[in-house]
């Protein structure tokens, strides 16, 4: 009669593990060969691709052109113009005042630039001879110059 | 593993870190080339830079000649102090007031308590007598000086019915070269 015994030797018989070395373990030369050659490859195709990147990389910087950064050189065209136009005012009037000559000048070529934003190309038409009177102080008052701040 | 499979394994590893040394030191020299080759790149920008800003300021002196002239001339000299000084005076008669010089002082450029440049001024007092039509020609001729300049200070007296005499006192900005 089997007893409980036995069939736990059975069951424990047909379930034991294998106690020798496992496959993965054992060196099949084929296998390796494989393995080897397939890791080569993949370095191989790797540092193929590295090169390549580099190459690539390299090549572009190179032919990228150098930019450069324009610099803004400041000059405040209009506010020379302006000033030059007071002073041109002043001189003439300054003039009619001593009854001199008076000289007229017709155009005063401001700056001029055809290649510079900042340096706007300008003609400023000089200021038209005035044929008021010389400005004079008002009864018991100042002339308005002085009392411009 | 018998013996000899150890002496390929060996020659293996000793060839495996061979190849890798002399990868990793090309890609350290390669590296480094474009580490240099960055550092030359930028340099030759930062000089084309400057070469177009020199170039650029050589065209704005250029182009501005004549303005810069004209603007000089809008500046008192101090060698033109004398000068200036007798044409007021010359002027003066021929408005019909005397003049006379009761000041003349100059004051060298400086800076300011806010550290800011200020340029030497020619400060100049003048008082005239005459004409009250006379007077008032006169001070608007001293407005008109065709020189950068500013009246600090100005009174009037009425010297008798047909006599004004007026005190005067100027600044004008002078120009070193």
């Amino acid at each position: 009669m089997i007893e409980t015994k036995d069939i736990t030797k059975m069951v424990a018989h047909i379930i034991r593990r294998d106690r020798g070395m496992a496959d993965p373990l054992i060196m099949h030369p084929t296998r390796e060969w494989f393995v080897g050659l397939g890791i080569t490859t993949l370095i191989v195709l790797l540092g193929s691709w590295f090169c390549w990147y580099i190459y690539t990389e390299y090549s572009q910087t190179i032919n990228t052109a150098v930019s450069v950064t324009e610099p803004v050189v400041p000059y405040q065209a209009a506010t020379i113009a302006e000033a030059i136009t007071i002073y041109e005012n002043k001189q003439i009037k300054y003039s009619e005042i001593l009854g001199g000559e008076v000289i007229t000048p017709v155009v005063t070529e401001m700056a001029t630039s055809t290649n510079r934003e900042e340096l706007s190309t300008s003609t400023v038409d000089a200021p038209v001879v005035s044929t008021d009177p010389a400005p004079v102080l008002n009864e018991g008052g100042l002339p308005s110059a002085f009392l411009a701040p | 593993m018998n013996k000899k499979s150890q002496t390929y394994l060996l020659l293996a590893c000793l060839c495996f870190l061979i190849v890798t040394g002399i990868f990793l030191s090309m890609w350290y020299f390669v590296n480094r080339q474009g580490i240099h080759f960055d550092e030359a790149k930028r340099a030759i920008a930062e000089y084309a830079a400057k070469e177009a800003a020199y170039t650029k300021v050589q065209g704005l002196l250029a182009t501005t000649e004549k303005d810069r002239a004209l603007i000089d001339s809008f500046f008192m000299e101090e060698k033109n102090i004398i000068l200036f000084i007798s044409e007021m005076e010359k002027n003066a008669s021929s408005v019909g007031v005397k003049l006379n010089t009761n000041e003349l002082a100059t004051v060298p450029p400086g800076v300011d308590t806010a550290g800011t440049a200020v340029p030497g001024v020619l400060v100049i007092g003048f008082d005239f007598t005459g004409p009250k039509s006379a007077v008032q020609k006169f001070i608007a001729l001293l407005e008109n000086i065709p020189y950068q300049n500013k009246i600090t200070d100005l009174s009037f007296t009425n010297v008798d019915a047909n006599t004004w005499k007026a005190d005067t006192s100027l600044t004008l900005t002078l120009r070193y070269d």
